[in-house]
């Protein structure tokens, strides 16, 4: 998104206070319907008069179009298309400071979502509400060239197979299982900013903080027999909801929206077999 | 340079909307209440109507007196000799639209009803 307007056209569709972000910083945020659903989420990085906004793969489209049209004809504000033009290289380092000096960084990086420009690259220590990861954000013409050089300094570039494997097992949601869902339920209350005024699901969010807590939650099942996506009745928690499922080394580790008890039973029994149950982030 | 500037950086700008020819009903209140507002300044103002996002519901109106902007990007509708601008990216959202104005001692002034909207925020400013 480029124009000075640019934050601000951002800052009515998403759920996360954004309007305040410095420059060269990233945060990440969240876009909801009016049902204050998650509908896409992302990371915005503040660069100048610029915006670098990267959202989901499935619903990058339907959140650029609700940017094209939700812009006023007065506002200086042009969004543009960057898919295939700039990459972000995600990096789980050994040791962060050791990595920036490989790419000739002397700034001591402390601050978390803080960018750093090194020619055409940015660079950030990032935070979600699951991990914390080093970011290298990239020109498609410097792309090989940076992973050659992570695969010289011994960095294992991961497939998108092993990385859903991993990111199931460690009980990181995708926007497969956030699509549709309430963000406390997907762990994601931090990205809902009460304090913003109107946005799409305002209304939605601000009854659920005065409730106190969701009905229901993700959750991380684990098992010995193959889990399939979709919808399972069960006896104690009723209809359940498995988002995200996969079977690693003989061992299904699944995603799945589970009522929320006071007490919360350790296991669940579906197609009389039986799932542990676990906290969504276990890093 | 940076990583949004200089050489093999190209991003195309997302410009196509669908355009509408534009069709706008004023109640007879809400016409006199224009010519008030516009006091005269009838040759040289006009009444811009817009939308943009935000709201509860999706998409904020706006309403407000100025200039003559000239018609580039823009719909020109002559209502009671006062003229109404739209422009051509909020055509489709905001053809069709009703618009009364109320005089009451709390909420009053111009109110729209738009029945392209799916839904509409209980303060009457947001829709989608």
């Amino acid at each position: 998104m480029r124009g000075a307007d640019s934050l601000n056209v951002l800052d009515r569709v998403v759920s996360t206070k954004i309007i305040d972000m410095p420059n060269l910083s990233s945060r990440d945020a969240l876009f909801c319907d009016y049902n204050g659903r998650i509908c896409d989420y992302g990371t915005i990085y503040s660069i100048s008069d610029n915006v670098l906004l990267i959202s989901s793969a499935t619903q990058h489209e339907i959140t650029r179009r609700t940017l094209v049209d939700g812009t006023s004809w007065e506002e200086d504000c042009e969004i543009m298309i960057a898919d295939d033009a700039i990459f972000r290289i995600s990096i789980y380092p050994r040791d962060s400071h050791e990595i920036l000096s490989d790419f000739g960084i002397k700034q001591q990086m402390t601050e978390v979502n803080q960018l750093i420009e090194s020619g055409d690259h940015l660079f950030a220590i990032h935070a979600s509400p699951y991990y914390e990861n080093i970011e290298i954000l990239v020109k498609s013409v410097n792309l090989k060239p940076i992973i050659s050089l992570l695969k010289k300094i011994d960095y294992v570039e991961m497939s998108p197979e092993r990385w859903e494997t991993c990111r199931i097992a460690l009980g990181i949601p995708s926007i497969s299982d956030a699509l549709g869902n309430l963000p406390e339920e997907l762990g994601m209350g931090s990205l809902v900013s009460n304090d913003k005024g109107c946005y799409p699901g305002q209304e939605v969010h601000a009854r659920i903080e005065s409730r106190g807590r969701p009905v229901k939650i993700c959750c991380k099942l684990t098992g010995n027999s193959p889990l399939v996506i979709g919808k399972h009745p069960t006896r104690n928690f009723g209809t359940i909801s498995v988002t995200s499922s996969v079977v690693f080394e003989g061992v299904t580790h699944a995603l799945a929206l589970l009522r929320l008890f006071d007490s919360p039973p350790e296991h669940i029994r579906i197609s009389g077999v039986e799932f542990l149950i676990g906290p969504i982030i276990d890093p | 340079m940076g990583i949004l500037g200089g050489d093999g950086l190209s991003l195309p700008v997302v410009s196509e909307t669908v355009v509408v020819e534009v069709e706008l009903n004023f109640t007879d209140a809400a016409k006199i209440a224009l010519k008030q507002s516009m006091s005269g300044d009838e040759e040289s103002h006009v009444l811009m109507i817009s939308a943009q996002s935000g709201g509860c519901s999706g998409h904020l109106y706006d309403m407000k007196i100025i200039e003559d902007p000239g018609n580039d990007g823009f719909q020109r509708i002559d209502i009671g000799g006062m003229d109404v601008l739209v422009h051509n990216k909020d055509s489709s959202m905001l053809s069709g639209i009703i618009i009364d104005f109320k005089e009451t001692l709390m909420g009053g002034g111009f109110q729209i009803e738009n029945p392209n909207a799916a839904r509409s925020c209980g303060c009457g400013q947001s829709f989608g």
